[in-house]
């Protein structure tokens, strides 16, 4: 890609090391959580959005309009718009499947939820609020 | 994703932690050596970044630019913020610069 910044004050990002240079000094873990703390806080956020769908089932249109958006915006990234066709499939069955699905805890639901078309459903606040709570609870054993 | 979103993604990290050095972890660290990388290995509408300049920087990528985040709802695509710690993975380091420095 060029440098689409000229004039500007948007970074150009440049990829300057390779894994082979990197992985003996750099390990990771997720944001201060355990991994499966990771995925419980896609699971909090899933299952906030299934209560909400209890009684506003319009919003599986929200998510809908979602897709289509981001379908258009990213037309030229297949990869993502795999991601989004699989949720179009999810979103056309009963709304009941669906609330199961956003509080499954098998792992085929657990990826899906990382791929949601419910963002903007739960007020930022209110995500902050379940992310907080995960990333600052004591470690466990 | 791609490479063009995982560098939105980047920038966007910049702009809201002011660091300008990020490690890319997970399966879209792929990204940094392969930018045409074959599309079954980036299924995925999520990068896992850290900052390389303070812990906290990425408390505030994954509540800014995260999971069910405005960015998220706007794009179509978020970060995860991750930090230093336990398992290895796949890592690739991208640093950003203003246009002239």
């Amino acid at each position: 890609m060029g440098n689409i910044c000229e004039g500007c004050d948007i970074p150009v990002v440049k990829w300057v090391a390779d894994d082979g240079f990197l992985a003996d000094d750099i390990q990771v873990k997720s944001a201060n959580m355990k991994h499966s703390e990771t995925d419980q806080v896609s699971l909090k956020l899933g299952r906030r959005v299934a209560e909400r769908l209890r009684w506003q089932p319009e919003l599986v249109a929200f998510a809908r309009a979602n897709l289509v958006r981001w379908s258009q915006q990213n037309k030229s990234a297949p990869s993502l718009l795999r991601c989004y066709a699989e949720w179009q499939e999810i979103l056309a069955r009963p709304v009941d499947e669906v609330r199961d699905l956003l509080c499954s805890e098998s792992d085929d639901a657990q990826r899906l939820r990382q791929n949601s078309p419910f963002a903007g459903v739960l007020p930022p606040a209110e995500v902050w609020e379940v992310k907080s709570r995960f990333h600052h609870a004591p470690a466990t054993a | 994703m791609h490479r063009q979103q995982l560098e939105h993604i980047i920038r966007a990290a910049t702009g809201i932690t002011g660091a300008s050095e990020f490690i890319i972890v997970g399966s879209q660290a792929v990204l940094g050596q392969f930018p045409q990388a074959p599309d079954e290995l980036l299924v995925s509408i999520e990068a896992d970044i850290f900052s390389l300049r303070d812990p906290a920087d990425n408390d505030l990528i994954d509540g800014s630019i995260g999971e069910g985040s405005p960015f998220h709802q706007t794009f179509g695509y978020y970060a995860h913020g991750v930090s230093r710690g336990n398992g290895g993975s796949a890592v690739w380091l991208a640093r950003t610069s203003h246009s002239g420095s």
